[in-house]
């Protein structure tokens, strides 16, 4: 997370280099953006970030899918 | 063509990257092959598909690639056929699936000519037409509605390249003729399209799409690395691509959240004014003696050259026009096109040359529309300064 305070210093610095473009004024609906990408970060959360090893008897209570997705672990 | 992202876009997918997800297999994008799941189908219901098979992939070029190639197993040995002005991927692909193509010439209004499609037709052994649904270089849409009623008679595929204009079926502003065609794109048997140009998508981000689902029958294969976790269906299972990222299904379905892919919608409104934008820049070439026009647009894209006695002093001085306007930080581009595809527009020129370099914009983003007069200002100003003689 802290690498964002980065970005956000080099985002500023490319944006400089365009100074001599017109302003882009776009109408955002930042309150359903911040709606929608909470949803993604709730969605994302059932993402593996790697193959996470299991077993059957452990398998089931490891998470709930989601609708219409099954889990199957390694040995099943 | 550049078209920015919706920042929504951008910023879930950068959000996924945290996760890094592959949407080859459920194992290492479960959430996002959903999540491309439900985009894709949304797409696929733009075109009135309520079945389909598909799946995001890298770009148009892979996805043309694909509907190629499965044109290419149910018809094998059969040729393939586009239009003179369809992208050169198509001549590409082919090469690469070892299946034979051939072109076939444009009318004057720079989409195939049926006439001598239906020709080619009656010489047989063509198994799948390419559909250009606005071409790369003027935009022009395909006559889709006739070639639909060469299928009726000679039994053949059809695939649609949507890459650049797929997106306009949802414009309420489209003529007459260009609207019949795309009103007719659910009965055709592969759509290509790029959410990546005009869905407002980062690079990276094709799709292709199948009529009947049962193609994915093709696809089939087995991986011995991967597919683990569940025994519903990977999208590995169903393209051609392996790894590729997930991130682009996550932005494709934060954006279509937040625009749904429906008539009368911001997204299609936006759409709508690209479409103004390339009218009014059409309307003041055209108004003007010193341009010369050729197609009335039929999506976002223009086409003009400055006046002069030949196509090679047209061509030198689009040249000279695109680099004045590049100082003035207005970039357009140059489209080179075959002479005949222009002859009978601009009958007075001495045509000294098979090509002549046009000037071309892309008005993709809403924001041209406001723009028009700025844009119209630097192009007066580069004619006004340029050894061009009215």
């Amino acid at each position: 997370m802290q690498s964002l305070s980065i970005l956000k210093e080099a985002l500023e610095r490319l944006e400089a280099g365009f100074n001599a473009l017109p302003e882009l004024n776009v109408d955002l609906d930042m309150d359903a953006m911040r709606s929608i990408l909470l949803n993604v970060a709730d969605r994302m959360q059932d993402n593996l970030p790697t193959i996470i090893p299991c077993t059957p008897d452990k398998c089931s209570n490891r998470r709930t899918p989601l609708p219409g997705l099954r889990m199957r672990c390694h040995s099943g | 063509m550049l078209k920015p992202p919706h920042p929504v876009a951008r910023l879930a997918y950068a959000l996924s990257l945290w996760l890094n997800p592959n949407n080859h297999a459920l194992d290492g994008g479960r959430a996002s092959s959903a999540m491309e799941r439900e985009s894709v189908a949304e797409i696929a219901g733009m075109f009135g598909w309520r079945t389909h098979l598909g799946h995001l992939c890298g770009g148009g070029t892979m996805a043309n690639l694909e509907g190629l190639w499965v044109s290419g197993r149910l018809n094998p040995g059969k040729r393939i056929i586009a239009s003179e002005q369809a992208h050169y991927t198509h001549r590409r692909i082919s090469d690469v699936l070892q299946l034979t193509f051939a072109t076939i010439p444009c009318d004057p209004l720079a989409r195939m000519d049926v006439n001598v499609l239906e020709t080619e037709l009656k010489r047989g052994e063509i198994g799948t037409v390419v559909v250009t649904m606005g071409t790369t270089a003027t935009g022009s849409v395909d006559p889709l509605p006739d070639i639909i009623s060469l299928q009726d008679k000679y039994g053949f595929r059809i695939h649609a390249d949507a890459a650049y204009g797929g997106y306009f079926i949802l414009a309420d502003n489209l003529n007459s003729m260009t609207r019949e065609a795309f009103d007719c794109l659910s009965r055709v048997d592969s759509i290509a399209i790029d959410p990546h140009k005009h869905g407002l998508q980062p690079y990276g981000c094709g799709c292709i799409l199948f009529r009947d689902p049962r193609v994915g029958t093709l696809y089939k294969h087995d991986s011995p690395y991967t597919y683990f976790t569940s025994s519903e269906l990977h999208l590995g299972e169903i393209s051609l691509e392996c790894s590729r990222a997930g991130a682009a299904a996550v932005a494709l379905w934060a954006t279509q959240k937040l625009m749904p892919l429906v008539a009368g919608g911001e997204f299609a409104v936006g759409l709508q004014k690209s479409r103004r934008a390339a009218l009014s820049l059409f309307e003041k070439l055209e108004s003007d003696s010193r341009f010369r026009t050729a197609f009335v647009p039929e999506l976002d894209i223009v086409i003009w050259a400055p006046v002069a006695e030949s196509s090679s002093k047209t061509s030198s001085l689009c040249r000279e026009h695109f680099d004045r306007a590049a100082a003035r930080d207005l970039h357009l581009a140059i489209a080179t096109l075959p002479s005949g595809l222009l002859d009978s527009h601009w009958p007075e020129i001495e045509w000294d040359q098979d090509q002549i370099a046009c000037l071309r914009s892309c008005l993709m983003k809403p924001e041209h529309i406001d723009w028009i007069e700025r844009i119209w200002q630097i192009i007066d100003e580069v004619a006004a300064s340029s050894n061009q003689v009215s």
